[in-house]
């Protein structure tokens, strides 16, 4: 540690006594670090002051009410609307995605939205059910000059709604709010506040300002990052339902494979990203099927086809999930998983997406590659065991046990 | 049902850092949708995002959308804050993640994306100038401090501010930030080295100092 780390430790209170002690002496000894000190107490004490001068608009609080007040309405037009842009912009990608070339970018597909706050023509003050709002002066005087006041608000992102106030009452500051959707509420303040005497936005930070983009005007959005990725908070569960259809490797044999499956899937998250679970497959598997034994020319044939029958079929699989991908909501997941069918067993790698509907309900589709192995005796445990001692034996049939398989899963998922 | 302000009694955290606590009861309420309670929230939290939101993202107007963003947020998801204890950082979580978000949807500029990231430059300290006093009111200290921390980037700035302004300890803002501890005390030293290089100038001015240089100069002379 420098002398100037030692000075910040100091001032942090983490250095020890010996070393302060160490630390002074060597500040008594030079000028340098005397002002090394003064300069670091100084700071301390600037950023202190300086840093928490800033404080909310007046005015923020009533606006913030008021908004989150109206914001079923208007989160319901934005989740309709949004989703739609989503859902198609997601449609997009992933048939890009499987395309030869993923070239579709959001700057293209991006629209503007106008400042939030900012932008709002006047304050809106409406009742919250079960609970008594402070009635700004700002907001009553703006009532009372305005027998008919139409007023609006956007919130980042959303649609504007408007609503219409009517029948003001100046002496009690009364009135009645309809929104668009012929919603009403009568307002009666509870209480009037006089808001501090604080200057809008105190910090002056126009130097700063000045060296950036004036981006406060058309500020663009991403038209799939309408709503933002839920990080800060996750749900516990997820359960999807998923069919699937897909190709066995080696193809040319009569191999070991489930297809037209179905799928349950029920998994627990870890953490946001982390999410293991259980998995119910129900299929119509392909299986070797009864020995049948028949003797020709002296030769006893053994025949034994492949059977398809309906089963079911249970894995564990463990997923981690990449959110946000290019920008965009849809979330990308990779899964391991191993389970176990009927005769045999399996080991998948997947990797799949899921499209959101909702926020809670997302299309998916996952590309998954199966190691299926089966356990069913190989051709010569058969031979060996039959009961044809002196004739010579014929085995029809096909010898593959494990085999590789590709499958398009596709369904809903619901997180809940 | 009143929020309480209670001063934590971890003797580590700087003298000034009054730490708000918020009774159960009241997160509780806040929980079940009780807007008096929303608004005790706000109303204990609302200055600390806000200057959390202004420094992060260097400017009011867009700290302003970011902070009706959150509480927007905040109330939408308000029951899946599983723990009460941990309003404060959740709040602070879903601020910063909300002026991530701004920020990548405004395409602002591309440093802030930093903060996303365990991302150290290399040691920028010794690249720090001295600011220029120019054009500043000696007289409005507070305008030079904020000039100087807007210089330095965001993840100084952010480590810097949730230590010595919020009183946030180490192991709190390295699991804020997605790092390790060791790392956030790298960020807070160099933070306070950087704004003591840029602000020597205005020290010097107040102290009423030389330079070491003219020091220097002026012991050999005589």
């Amino acid at each position: 540690m420098n002398i100037e780390d030692r000075i910040i430790s100091l001032l942090d209170g983490e250095l020890s006594s010996a070393d302060q002690h160490r630390l002074f002496a060597d500040i008594s000894a030079s000028p340098k670090n005397q002002q090394l000190l003064r300069h670091h107490q100084m700071l301390r004490s600037m950023a202190r002051t300086s840093l928490t001068a800033v404080s909310t608009p007046v005015g923020f609080e009533e606006h913030l009410l008021s908004t989150i007040a109206t914001l079923p309405l208007t989160q319901s037009i934005a989740s309709t609307a949004g989703y739609q842009r989503t859902a198609m912009a997601s449609l997009l990608l992933l048939i890009a995605a499987l395309g030869t070339t993923l070239l579709l970018r959001t700057d293209h597909t991006e629209f503007t939205t106008s400042n939030a706050f900012t932008s709002s023509s006047a304050n809106i003050v409406s009742n919250v059910p079960s609970s008594k709002m402070l009635f700004g002066s700002a907001a009553s005087s703006q009532v009372a000059n305005n027998s008919k006041t139409e007023l609006s608000t956007n919130v980042i992102g959303r649609n504007s709604i408007r609503a219409v106030v009517t029948n003001v009452n100046r002496e009690n500051n009364s009135f009645d709010i309809i929104n668009n959707s012929n919603e009403s509420a009568s307002i009666t303040p509870h209480n009037t506040i006089t808001p501090s005497p604080q200057e809008l936005a105190t910090v002056s930070l126009a130097d700063v300002q000045s060296q950036h983009t004036d981006i406060t005007r058309n500020r663009v959005h991403s038209i799939v990052g309408l709503r933002n990725s839920r990080e800060d908070s996750y749900p516990s569960f997820e359960v999807s339902l998923q069919t699937s259809s897909g190709f066995t490797s080696p193809a040319d044999q009569q191999a070991i494979k489930p297809f037209a499956e179905q799928r349950l899937s029920l998994g627990y998250h870890l953490g946001y990203s982390d999410v293991v679970g259980v998995r119910v497959s129900s299929g119509l598997y392909q299986m070797p099927g009864e020995i049948q034994q028949t003797t020709e020319l002296g030769i006893t044939v053994m025949q034994q086809d492949m059977v398809t029958r309906r089963s079911f079929g249970g894995e564990l699989f463990a997923s981690h999930q990449f959110a946000g991908v290019l920008g965009t909501r849809l979330t990308a997941v990779i899964t391991a998983a191993a389970g176990i069918i009927p005769n045999g067993s399996t080991l998948a790698l997947e990797s799949g997406v899921r499209i959101p509907f909702t926020d809670d309900v997302a299309f998916s589709v996952d590309f998954s590659l199966t190691r299926v192995h089966s356990n069913v005796e190989r051709s010569s445990a058969t031979i060996s065991s039959a009961n044809t001692s002196s004739s010579p034996i014929m085995y029809v049939g096909s010898d593959v046990r494990t085999t590789l398989n590709g499958s398009l899963h596709y369904g809903i998922q619901y997180r809940f | 049902m009143k929020a309480s302000y209670n001063t934590l009694s971890d003797s580590k955290r700087p003298e000034h850092s009054t730490s708000v606590k918020v009774e159960q009861e009241v997160i509780s309420a806040f929980i079940a949708g009780d807007m008096i309670a929303f608004r005790e929230v706000y109303r204990v939290f609302h200055d600390k995002m806000y200057r959390y939101c202004v420094f992060i993202l260097g400017d009011t107007t867009l700290a302003q959308d970011a902070l009706q963003e959150t509480f927007i947020r905040v109330h939408l998801h308000r029951h899946q804050l599983r723990e009460t204890d941990a309003l404060k950082g959740w709040l602070l979580k879903v601020t910063r993640s909300v002026c991530l978000n701004l920020v990548r949807t405004s395409k602002f500029t591309p440093e802030f994306v930093y903060l996303d990231q365990d991302f150290d430059q290399s040691n920028p300290t010794s690249n720090t100038k001295e600011l220029s006093l120019e054009g500043f009111d000696a007289g409005m200290p507070n305008q030079i401090f904020q000039y100087a921390f807007e210089q330095i980037a965001p993840i100084y700035r952010e480590a810097f501010m949730l230590k010595e302004i919020e009183g946030f300890s180490y192991a709190e803002i390295a699991e804020l930030s997605g790092t390790t501890e060791s790392n956030i005390k790298v960020r807070i030293n160099r933070s306070k080295k950087m704004l003591r290089k840029l602000l020597a100038p205005h020290f010097r001015e107040q102290l009423g100092e030389v330079t070491i240089e003219e020091e220097i100069k002026r012991e050999k002379n005589s």
